[in-house]
């Protein structure tokens, strides 16, 4: 990477830290930015951070181990004034996020459900007002959501006791297996809802965006291809409540943050510049079975002061009538 | 893995010392902002086994003193302990001819703090110091230490005390260049403004006055004996390390300075301070001062026989022999009628390095029948058998 890349992948991890001062994975690469800087202290003092949040992680471990060697050698140079030749440290970046520790993924997935039902029923309100014709389907709709919520609820709360049983755990595994729901079955087309008043209502486009079904061959590559421009879209729209409208309830955030303070992240990193834009590049989807589809593409985020590219892995899980965001990683 | 690096680190520390970090009164004065602090701090984490408490104080020695050798080497030594891979003193490095002399260092500067100076003893040298001196300083080649005595309140008392490097060959000076600080009583006799003055020797320079007198008389040889700076951009040299000057941090030599005046201030050089509580001293201030108040009312009462039993068998004066000296005084007394003698501001050490014999100076007011003179005298007393004897006298030099 070049210096300017670096400095400004630098900014944006210690904005990380500084959000999440636990997040054992942001403080790494802010030492891996700050070593190739050459700024070592920095980075020593970044990875000790990382190591009070957890003590055991390899990576940083090793990294530090190596930002002391190097930085007893220039001591060394110092004392002896000598002047060794040491090319810029280059430190392991740490790609895929750490695993979050299993807190409360059952009960974030039933708050958040619980949410996502009272934003429909309040706009199917309104909208029933003025269209009679959705009622039934809609009816069934929200019927369907009650049960899942009901469901969720249940699950949260015998998750909740096995998990003051159990010893704290850790592992990737764990969290699949503690958070995995119960299984569903996919809606039948009959239930899903149409859109309402979906043409007529300019002033209402962004919110329709958010649970607008693709109408012809929903479960093809197509539609999960415009499920994932629809996002890139409200996300360079900086429309927030349509972004996050594309994330399935399922959805858990990477890194250490739960879902409620990932909403309020979102919100506020994608309120705060003055304009975003977004793109895909060259996305590949891979259908999977249970109506989950993955797409691998190279995305470019730019704000007025930053540019950033990376190659990106969605999962799309296909839901109430929408492709909806599953999961989100870095693609190596 | 963990043991052998503690006790690496635990020799760096404490080789040679042993021991808590004496807990004495005149700790009560430890500057926690100096280096020295600073380092003596540092290695007293490390002995306790504290790497990151070490760290963190080596981190700030470093800062405040970027040009502390020895402090960036304990710092890389205590990065490396982290790490686990720290076998001995200066690491990687410890085959370096300089790492012995920084280990040196490191034992000498925190010596200072396990054997802390007695606060209500002084050197034993001290007898009487000049009635109008303000401080009077002396160094322990052994400790590498210069100490600064202070008149307080009537007192004499330990105001400060550096450390300070000294020949590369030690002390005890014979001849020159053999790179050895002399022993002795000893003055500055001129200031070196560093602007005029090699980097090398630091913010500035103060030509002692070896050989003296008492030097000559033994055929000690050499010249250029000084008190500099160490090098502008260089905190500190390692104990043993000049050609026979005692050498000063710039920071120490800045603080010191004031109490520094050409042709006044007694540097006494020692090998080892002998501390002793003042009714030693007294007693010691006692014995020399009725020997030379003798010695006075002797001549004054023109008794040859007397006065000349002051003189040792190994007194010499020049090239003179006692025989010969025996028949000129003789020769001359015979001449006076009467003869009056009186000493005023008596001055007594204790000779570095020997404790039977002591340097005394006065003024002496002579009057006689046929003479009258006054001059500033200086004798060296030896300690024998029957008393204390004259075993040299003369004038002080005070010239380089």
């Amino acid at each position: 990477m070049q210096k300017g890349r670096e400095s400004e992948a630098l900014a944006i991890f210690r904005k990380l830290t500084e959000e999440d001062t636990t997040c054992v994975e942001a403080w790494n690469n802010r030492a891996a930015l700050e070593a190739s800087l050459g700024d070592l202290e920095s980075a020593r003092i970044s990875l000790e951070r990382a190591l009070a949040a957890r003590p055991e992680a390899a990576m940083v471990n090793r990294n530090l181990e190596k930002v002391r060697s190097r930085l007893a050698r220039m001591a060394y140079d110092s004392a002896f004034g000598t002047r060794s030749k040491l090319p810029p440290l280059m430190l392991d970046l740490q790609r895929q996020p750490l695993a979050p520790i299993v807190d409360s993924t059952a009960s974030r997935q039933r708050d958040s459900l619980a949410k996502e039902l009272a934003r429909i029923v309040e706009r199917n309100r309104r909208d029933l007002s003025r269209k009679d014709s959705a009622v039934s389907g809609l009816e069934s709709e929200i019927q369907r959501l009650r049960s899942e919520l009901e469901r969720a609820k249940a699950e949260a709360d015998s998750a909740k006791s096995r998990l003051a049983a159990a010893p704290k755990l850790d592992t990737p595994q764990a969290v699949v297996a503690m958070s995995e729901p119960p299984p569903r079955t996919p809606p039948a087309q009959t239930v899903v809802p149409q859109p309402p008043a979906a043409p007529k209502a300019p002033e209402r486009v962004a919110a329709e965006t958010k649970t607008k079904p693709v109408a012809k061959a929903p479960l093809t590559a197509d539609a999960v291809l415009a499920a994932l421009q629809n996002w890139a879209k409200a996300w360079s729209d900086q429309d927030v409540d349509g972004y996050l409208s594309c994330y399935s309830d399922r959805f858990t955030p990477a890194g250490k943050l739960d879902r409620e303070a990932w909403v309020a992240q979102r919100r506020e990193r994608i309120s705060a510049p003055n304009s975003i834009k977004v793109e895909i590049v060259g996305p590949k989807v891979r259908m999977l079975k249970d109506r989950h589809a993955e797409v691998v593409y190279r995305q470019i985020y730019q704000t007025e002061d930053v540019r950033l590219t990376s190659r990106k892995r969605l999962e799309f899980a296909w839901e109430r009538g929408v492709w909806r965001i599953f999961a989100e990683k870095e693609a190596r | 893995m963990r043991r052998p690096i503690r006790r690496a680190l635990f020799f760096t520390a404490l080789s040679c010392v042993g021991g808590v970090l004496a807990s004495d009164n005149y700790r009560g004065k430890f500057n926690h902002d100096s280096v020295e602090s600073l380092l003596v701090r540092t290695l007293d984490a490390i002995r306790a086994e504290r790497l990151d408490l070490a760290l963190s104080r080596a981190d700030t020695l470093v800062k405040r003193q970027p040009d502390f050798k020895l402090g960036q080497l304990v710092r890389a030594d205590i990065l490396l302990a982290q790490n686990g891979n720290l076998e001995t003193f200066a690491g990687p490095r410890s085959k370096d001819p300089r790492a012995g002399g920084m280990r040196d260092e490191a034992r000498v500067r925190l010596n200072r703090y396990v054997a802390a100076p007695p606060s209500d003893q002084l050197p034993v040298n001290l007898v009487q110091p000049p009635a109008d001196a303000t401080a009077i300083l002396v160094v322990d080649s052994k400790a590498s230490r210069l100490y600064a005595f202070r008149l307080q309140e009537g007192r004499w008392k330990l105001a400060a005390d550096y450390y300070v490097s000294i020949g590369l060959k030690g002390f005890d000076k014979l001849v020159e260049g053999d790179q050895r600080t002399p022993l002795g009583v000893y003055t500055p006799v001129r200031r070196i403004d560093g602007k005029r003055l090699d980097p090398y020797y630091g913010i500035s320079a103060w030509p002692l006055n070896y050989p003296n007198e008492w030097d000559a008389q033994q055929g000690r040889k050499g010249h250029g004996i000084w008190i500099h700076g160490a090098p502008l951009d260089v905190y500190s040299r390692p104990p043993r390390a000049s050609n026979g000057c005692v050498v000063l941090s710039n920071e120490d030599l800045k603080a010191l300075e004031p109490l520094l005046v050409e042709g006044k201030t007694q540097v006494l050089v020692t090998d080892t301070i002998e501390w002793a509580a003042s009714p030693r001293i007294d007693s010691l201030r006692r014995s020399i001062a009725s020997a030379l108040e003798a010695w006075r009312a002797d001549w004054s009462a023109n008794d040859m026989d007397r006065y000349l039993s002051h003189y040792s068998d190994e007194f010499q004066t020049g090239k003179i022999d006692l025989a010969t000296w025996e028949r000129d005084k003789r020769r001359v007394a015979s001449g006076k009628e009467w003869v009056k003698v009186s000493t005023s501001d008596v001055s007594i050490f204790l000779v570095p390095g020997r404790s039977d014999l002591a340097v005394v100076d006065f003024d002496q007011e002579y009057a006689s029948s046929n003479l009258s003179n006054q001059m500033r005298k200086r004798q060296y007393w030896q300690r024998e058998p029957d008393g204390w004897k004259i075993l040299f006298e003369g004038t002080p030099k005070t010239s380089g």
